[in-house]
């Protein structure tokens, strides 16, 4: 699967230049997580929406509004002014969110002392303030209200050690009267504002729902200048209004700090969604309607509560949004090709009754932002199939640049989507329009969405090893918009292949991208593909068809092309492990494989010429070791007395060199220890199906050792091909460990009972002794018989 | 007669008149506990023996290694400060002397002053307590002497102490602090309370009792009589089990009844179990320790009466350590009414 993120795009044009900015769904992106970006979901006319847009994997789509690290921006930039642009956020930020409430009472208690110097800003310019006092007890007694939510604990190692400051009712209590001393104490009234919010905040505290709303109304008054703590305050009203009865009154205040303070509006969805209000008569109150619709259209069924909004208002951003959010989920099914889930039915059921409403909205003149509209009809035609109504639909006049920019990607799309099979030209020309028009070369998601049609037409035709080399991933997901000066070919990145390159040794495939690289005229996509090759591009193919026939066992083909590499110091070194040709009765991780072996290959030094290797991860030469294969087939087949020597030995080296054998890098292209190829499928937790054998070197193993059995009349090699046969026979015995964890096995398998039984026939063998010594499989076969 | 010898019986005539006209001691206890606790035993206790003051430990002072200076532990919590009545509640602070120790420069203990009494002040205003005094317990050194001192004038010059109405001071004095007083000075404070407990080597296998132990209290309370402060007295009504393992100091066990070790066997002055085991529900002894359990008697403490009686220069009150103890509550209020009047 190919995993392009979804990020969508932020249109400048849309956005006021301090309102909300949007932030990315893949804010803490997840690679993969969206497989189509086509549609902006930025088009709705509300940016201050955005995070109630379409995201993959997160309820929102996060932060709301500019909130920095400790506190939203809103509040930040009252307190700016309030300063008159003497402090900066930063300056309050680390005045007074990062100091704890003991840094303040500090403060509160050194500040009158001639040495006392100021640690931040905010304290050196409440010291030269008019209103010092004013100011410093705010401040302290706001930081003492947060020890409710926060840092309590820490008092306990502090010098308010058992002083019980807010943690229990009585002390929340104590807290709200000195609030309200404070407030009678105070003349600033942004300052009395904000004693007010903490007022109100310690009676909700206090869960007295009538006298919060009382405080609301005496301690909170509305100004500009304190918009932020007033609609504050009034949110912890709207639950105790809710609380007390006054359902409709709650929903109208939620509304107003929903409207009004972008960071709340998460918390103000949350809260309504646990304040049952469906059976409110709204029809007074439409606005109120209208938001509850859009919070049921969010959680529950979108389409039919964004009907429900749009009879109240057909011009509603709520509704926008809603329709958004479906038509995004709606295009990436179709378009992502997965239009049989369960899930996404519901989608393509409601595609008639969505029709119906677009109809409806471009119908209502009315309507202000009709060409939304009309990008949402396109997409249904689109879905439906209706293919040229669709392209008709996009290619009307649009006169919002963003909305004709979309249309423009939605007609590619509807090309790309048409490609049926591969046809180079015909890919190669959507190829050069994509290149050519800057509205769909600059955006991620559309260069996404052609390269993975691309990587699919083109597995679909068995090349593998090409659509792996067509994995778009941009490395900046930051947004869809394509950076100046990116290069086209960095983004792909074949992860797939480069790390299973095992997977890909298939004959035809190798032999495509052969004929791809060698061919001497190419398309520009196959340009594209082919500089995304290595740079050794001959070498590299005929290396990987060399080992393709390695692996088969056809030596001649593999010479052949291993003596094509004209570089092969780049993919394997000078000399082989002689030792792949011995076997080993036990597997140590911890020993060397030649010291645990049984050297048998050091009785052939004519055939063994090169100085032993020893190393774990030593990258055989594959043109020797193929060599050196064929020369013991030619052996066994020259040589009938030392037939079964040559047999055991070639049977010791498909053993080793196989996906259960120590030298299994040689022809696996091994790159990370992350392997799960040893488990057998079903064998246990690790098995999966890249469990399974991939190649037939244990078959062929088998069908050496059992020659070698059988050609030899050497009792010890006829005992070690006995041996090597059970080894290489790949069934099920049944076993368990003890309490002990000694492995018990009650029953062996006929292909192992069969080999053990020959080699019990050889007990006088050393090798007999050997195994009875080493392998407590074995043992256990004895002991069971 | 040389002069000395004439001034020696003027004194002691001056002593024995002094004694002739002392007037009634006056009754007061202390409350160590942090979850402030006065039963209804209690009360009707201080209320037969017309006790009029509560000196209640606030909080300790310890030195803190991690956070490099002194914190408050065990601070006091009350469930209803006003149970107290009429009784005068009187805070005390303990300071270990440690905490004067690790001090680098004298503005360490002015800080420790202001420390100290804001949260004083905060505790006083949360539980809506007025006081008359404060005192200090701290057995301070002659290193400690200057730190100390300064952090007991300190005091004064808060403006939390000042918001208090300005009590007046005392602090603790040992036995050693007595008789040692021009070594380890004269604490600045309105007045003292002259420790007559611990004053024995608690650690020492071979102490009898180191809570009081007449033989140690005779080697200190002849100085009583010079001591220039006006102080009243502190008389231990506690117990406690010393336990040790092979002659090393292991552990003390607070206030164990003395019914507890009524099922251990006993060797010399020592209690020990034979085998190892829960002892007095909250204590667990392992195999070969033993313990010493002190313990004060009216006998005890009458000999007592009879040597400060002996030296004591001024009138003083009493103050028994401490109210809820289980030896306390042992005494009936006539007894110690009774015994507090031989002093």
């Amino acid at each position: 699967m190919k995993k392009i993120v979804l990020l969508l795009t932020l249109l400048p044009a849309l956005l006021s230049a301090k309102v909300y900015t949007f932030s990315f769904c893949g804010f803490y992106y997840d690679p993969g997580v969206r497989d189509i970006l086509l549609l902006d979901q930025t088009l709705i006319s509300d940016p201050s929406l955005y995070p109630f847009l379409n995201c993959k994997d997160a309820r929102f789509c996060e932060p709301f509004g500019n909130a920095s690290d400790v506190d939203s921006y809103d509040n930040l930039e009252e307190w700016e002014r309030y300063f008159n642009q003497a402090l900066t956020k930063d300056d309050i930020r680390k005045g007074f969110y990062h100091p704890t409430f003991l840094d303040f009472d500090k403060f509160l208690r050194d500040y009158t002392s001639k040495n006392y110097q100021p640690k931040t800003e905010l304290e050196r310019y409440i010291l030269k303030a008019s209103n010092k006092e004013e100011l410093l007890h705010y401040f302290w007694f706001a930081k003492k209200c947060e020890l409710i939510y926060k840092e309590k604990y820490e008092l306990e190692r502090s010098w308010y050690q058992g002083e019980s400051i807010a943690t229990t009712t009585e002390d929340i209590q104590k807290m709200y009267q000195e609030a309200i001393d404070l407030y009678s104490k105070t003349q600033d009234a942004f300052l009395k504002n904000r004693i007010g919010f903490q007022i109100v905040r310690l009676a909700f505290e206090l869960g007295m729902p009538e006298k919060t709303n009382e405080l609301f109304e005496t301690y909170m008054k509305y100004d500009e200048r304190s918009k932020y703590i007033y609609y504050k305050a009034m949110e912890r009203n709207a639950t105790m209004l809710y609380k007390s009865g006054n359902k409709v009154e709650s929903l109208r205040q939620f509304r107003q700090v929903f409207e009004n303070l972008q960071d709340r509006k998460d918390d103000v969805f949350l809260s309504l969604l646990r304040l049952p209000m469906r059976d409110l008569d709204l029809s007074n109150h439409s606005q109120e309607n209208e938001l509850l619709h859009f919070l049921y259209g969010f959680y529950g069924n979108s389409v039919i509560e964004l009907e429900e909004i749009l009879k109240i208002n057909p011009n509603s951003s709520y509704a926008e949004v809603l329709a958004m959010r479906y038509f995004d989920s709606l295009h990436e099914i179709y378009f992502g090709g997965s239009l049989d889930s369960e899930e996404e039915e519901v989608f393509i059921e409601n595609i008639a009754n969505v029709a119906a409403i677009v109809d409806n909205q471009l119908n209502n003149s009315t309507v202000k932002n009709k060409e939304l509209w009309s990008i949402f009809k396109g997409i249904t035609e689109i879905v439906k199939g209706e293919y040229e109504a669709a392209t008709q639909t996009f290619t009307k006049t649009y006169n919002n640049t963003a909305y004709r920019n979309q249309a423009e990607i939605f007609v590619y799309a509807i090309k790309v989507v048409q490609l049926k099979d591969l046809d180079i030209y015909a890919m190669d020309r959507l190829f050069l329009e994509l290149k050519g028009t800057k509205n769909l070369y600059g955006n991620h998601g559309v260069r996404g969405f052609y390269f993975q049609k691309m990587a699919q037409l083109y597995a679909e035709n068995g090349q593998k090893i090409i659509a792996a080399f067509l994995d778009y991933q941009p490395e900046h997901y930051a947004t869809v918009k394509v950076a100046e000066g990116d290069e086209l070919a960095s983004n792909f990145y074949a992860s797939d292949f480069l790390y299973e390159m095992h997977k890909y040794l298939e004959e035809n495939e190798l032999l495509a991208v052969k004929a791809l690289i060698t061919a001497t005229s190419k398309t520009e996509l196959e340009h594209l593909i082919v500089s995304m090759f290595p740079d050794d591009k001959d070498d590299f193919i005929n290396e990987m068809l060399g080992t393709y026939y390695l692996r088969e066992n056809d030596l001649e083909q593999a010479i052949s092309y291993f003596n094509q590499v004209k570089d092969p110091e780049s993919y394997y070194q000078e000399g082989i492990r002689n030792s792949l040709f011995s076997i080993a009765i036990s597997e140590y991780f911890n020993v060397s494989f030649l010291e645990q072996s049984d050297r048998f290959h050091k009785d052939y030094p004519d055939i063994f010429t090169t100085p032993e290797i020893n190393k774990e991860y030593y990258k055989d030469n594959k043109l020797l070791l193929a060599k050196t294969l064929q020369r013991l087939e030619n052996l066994a087949q020259e040589d009938a007395v030392n037939a079964g020597a040559y047999y055991y030995m070639l049977g010791n080296a498909w053993y080793n060199l196989s996906e259960l054998g120590w030298f299994v890098n040689t022809l696996h292209y091994l790159n990370s220890g992350n392997d799960t190829r040893y488990a057998i499928v079903g064998d246990d937790d690790f098995g999966s199906e890249d469990g399974i054998r991939d190649s037939s070197m244990l078959e062929r193993a088998l069908n050496y050792y059992v020659k070698a059995y059988e050609f030899t009349s050497d009792e010890e090699i006829k005992a070690k091909a006995a041996f090597g046969k059970a080894k290489s026979e790949m069934c099920y015995d049944s076993s368990w460990n003890d309490s002990a964890g000694q492995r018990i096995v009650t029953d062996f398998c006929q292909e192992h009972a069969i080999g053990f039984e020959q080699l019990q026939e050889l007990e006088n063998t050393k090798f007999y002794q050997e195994v009875i010594n080493e392998c407590t499989y074995f043992k256990a076969y004895l002991q069971g018989n | 007669m040389n002069y000395f010898s004439k001034l020696g019986i003027v004194i002691l005539l001056l002593l024995l008149l002094t004694s002739c006209s002392s007037k009634k001691k006056e009754i007061f206890f202390y409350h160590w506990t942090t979850d402030f606790e006065l039963s209804d035993s209690k009360k009707k206790l201080l209320d037969s023996l017309d006790s009029k003051k509560l000196y209640t430990k606030f909080f300790d002072v310890t030195y803190s290694g991690s956070q490099r200076g002194p914190l408050p532990t065990a601070t006091i919590q009350f469930e209803d400060a006003k149970i107290v009545g009429n009784t005068e509640l009187i805070p005390v602070v303990y300071i270990t002397n440690e905490v004067f120790k690790e001090m680098k420069k004298l503005s360490e203990a002015e800080n420790l002053a202001r420390n100290i009494s804001d949260k004083i002040g905060r505790l006083l205003k949360r539980y809506e307590l007025n006081v008359k005094e404060l005192q200090f317990d701290c057995d301070w050194s002659m290193a400690t002497r200057e730190n100390y001192f300064t952090f007991l004038k300190a005091i004064r010059t808060q403006v939390s102490y000042q918001e208090m109405g300005k009590p007046k001071l005392s602090a603790t004095i040992r036995l050693h602090q007595v008789k040692y007083k021009e070594k380890t000075g004269i604490p600045p404070v309105d007045s003292g309370v002259i420790m007559f407990y611990n004053v024995g080597e608690v650690t020492s296998y071979t102490e009898t009792n180191s809570i009081l132990n007449l033989d140690t209290v005779d080697k200190y309370v002849a100085s009583l009589a010079e001591y220039p402060l006006k102080y009243d007295v502190a008389l231990p009504l506690f117990s406690w089990a010393v336990v040790f393992n092979q002659g090393e100091f292991r552990d003390l066990l607070a206030d164990v009844p003395s019914t507890a070790f009524n099922q251990l066997q006993k060797e010399g002055n020592y209690y020990y179990k034979e085998e190892s085991g829960v002892f007095a529900v909250h204590h667990y002894l392992y195999k070969g320790d033993q313990m010493r359990y002190e313990t004060v008697d009216a006998q005890l403490l009458s000999a007592l009466a009879n040597r400060i009686k002996k030296y004591a220069a001024q009138d003083f009150n009493i103050i028994y350590y401490h109210l809820n103890s289980n030896v306390a509550a042992q005494f009936s209020a006539a007894a110690i009414q009774q015994l507090s009047q031989k002093f």
